[in-house]
């Protein structure tokens, strides 16, 4: 069976795009903010990976990354970091965020595939102070 | 205050509690409710807002809840030990899940631990907000609870999520079945009809300087798709390796962005060969590529199929719609800007942009029609 990912961006023509790279490997569901996404893993989803965007409307990025390392049934789902966002002005404190990886946009679509075929096995295992 | 449970409630029918109580949408939450032994209470610190409810099962546990709803009552949170049968707790979930009061109530399980198979199946039951731990300090469940309320309530005025625009072909969709239809029948015609034309071409290729008559390239078509781009080859053998050494003479602006699109074509490229200048300027190097249209790679009419290194600068919020169209032979740039020197790389986005959003049969075959004036270009990119 497939492994699935979940792909949190409110950008409607990324979300598209990430759809189209990674859904020949993978089931893919997307969702337009960090709530939608929330609201979706409430209903007992479960992704094998999740990539999220930053700034987003509801609850952010950061935000969803934050619950979910601390967040016993979801703190071993690997987390790709996909932004245009710069690090510091999107974080505005020290927190420390375990995430499997940070790419920005413009993104290399290739390099993220091989990035999500490297994660999605492996536990998260960089820490962005 | 600890109650007494299971409770003896009355044997009487009552209404549908939804449509039994009305409460305010700010309803006075003024218990926690612990279901199960109340061993683990230990590890938090009493909070003076809230009275404890313990109820010793998830069946008592509803009894509760329905009986204080009576009387406009929620809890604040519940925490569910995890001593609970599954099916037990899965009950407890979908009745929560079932009234919109109970909906808004944070729900955390305790347990000492889970091992990674348990993980999936408790997420997978959908309803727990999270999992709280003898670690879990009094500030940390706080902070889990500040959160889930949240949630709570966002998801509660949440709409359900509207689908963005559609990409732009549906197996089903009217418009790309008679796009396809006429990719097929017009590209198949062609190829056909200009086999002689190609042959002649090809040989003139091989005569004229060494190297293959074909040049392919990986492109990044419709939705990113990577596929073989065929053209004939109009350049000397190592052309691709020049590219950095004859980028100052680009024709497109990349100063416009620090780390914005990249597009590369230069005015009189020196790497041209003298038959690849006339092969360009009549756009017969491009006829191969009905190949790719026959293949489905492309389209007659689309945006243009880029090269990885320009379309990997396109991934951005701002440009990354010009990848919903299909990739074509001809398109908007095309026919609105081709050989014009002026042209920004922005202008030229913007156009494969427009023509995604306005994508449809009609507006492909206007483009056709538009295209073979344009065929001649007014200067040699």
């Amino acid at each position: 069976m497939k492994k699935t990912i979940l792909i949190i961006d409110d950008s409607a023509p990324i979300r598209f795009l990430l759809e189209s790279i990674l859904g020949k490997q993978y089931r893919v569901f997307s969702a337009p903010d960090g709530l939608t996404a929330m609201m979706w893993l409430s209903k007992g989803n479960r992704p094998d990976l999740i990539i999220t965007d930053i700034q987003m409307p509801n609850i952010d990025g950061w935000e969803l990354v934050r619950y979910l390392n601390g967040n016993v049934l979801y703190d071993d789902i690997p987390v790709i970091v996909l932004t245009g966002s710069d690090t510091k002005e999107t974080m505005g404190h020290d927190l420390e965020y375990k995430i499997s990886d940070f790419l920005r946009k413009p993104f290399d679509p290739i390099k993220l595939l091989e990035s999500v075929n490297k994660h999605i096995h492996a536990p998260a295992d960089v820490v962005i102070a | 205050m600890l109650y007494n449970v299971p409770l003896h409630l009355q044997d009487q029918k009552r209404k549908p509690l939804a449509t039994m109580i009305s409460l305010p949408s700010d309803s006075l939450m003024r218990f926690a409710l612990f279901i199960g032994d109340s061993s683990f209470q230990k590890h938090f610190f009493p909070r003076q807002e809230e009275e404890t409810v313990i109820a010793t099962t998830a069946v008592n546990a509803r009894k509760v809840l329905k009986d204080k709803l009576q009387n406009s009552i929620t809890p604040a949170y519940i925490i569910c030990h995890l001593q609970q049968s599954a099916p037990e707790l899965q009950g407890l979930l979908q009745f929560l899940q079932q009234n919109k009061h109970f909906r808004k109530i944070p729900f955390f399980l305790y347990t000492e631990g889970l091992s990674a198979g348990e993980k999936q199946q408790y997420a997978r039951l959908g309803g727990i907000d999270d999992i709280i731990t003898p670690a879990t300090t009094a500030a940390d469940f706080n902070m889990k609870l500040q959160f889930a309320r949240k949630f709570r309530q966002l998801s509660t005025k949440a709409d359900h999520a509207k689908k963005g625009n559609h990409p732009w072909y549906e197996g089903k969709d009217v418009n790309y079945l008679l796009k396809r239809l006429v990719d097929i029948t017009a590209a198949g015609t062609a190829l056909m009809a200009l086999s002689p034309v190609l042959a002649v071409i090809a040989v003139a290729i091989k005569l004229e300087s060494k190297g293959p008559i074909f040049y392919i390239s990986k492109r990044a078509g419709s939705r990113y798709k990577v596929f073989k781009f065929y053209k004939f080859r109009t350049m000397c053998a190592d052309a691709d390796k020049k590219v950095q050494e004859l980028s100052h003479l680009n024709q497109y602006d990349t100063a416009e962005t620090e780390k914005g699109p990249v597009f590369f074509k230069l005015s009189n490229d020196p790497r041209v060969t003298k038959l690849g200048a006339f092969l360009r300027n009549t756009s017969l190097d491009e006829l191969p590529q009905l190949l790719n249209v026959i293949k489905g790679d492309m389209s007659l009419v689309g945006n243009r199929p880029l090269p990885l290194y320009e379309a990997a600068t396109l991934t951005t919020d701002q440009y990354a719609g010009r990848f919903n169209a299909p990739a074509g032979l001809t398109g908007l740039w095309q026919i609105k800007k081709r050989g014009q020197k002026e042209m920004s790389v922005n202008e030229r986005i913007g156009l494969d942009i427009d023509y995604a959003e306005k994508y449809s049969f009609m507006y492909d075959m206007w483009i056709m029609a538009q295209t073979p004036k344009a065929l001649i270009q007014k200067d040699n990119v």
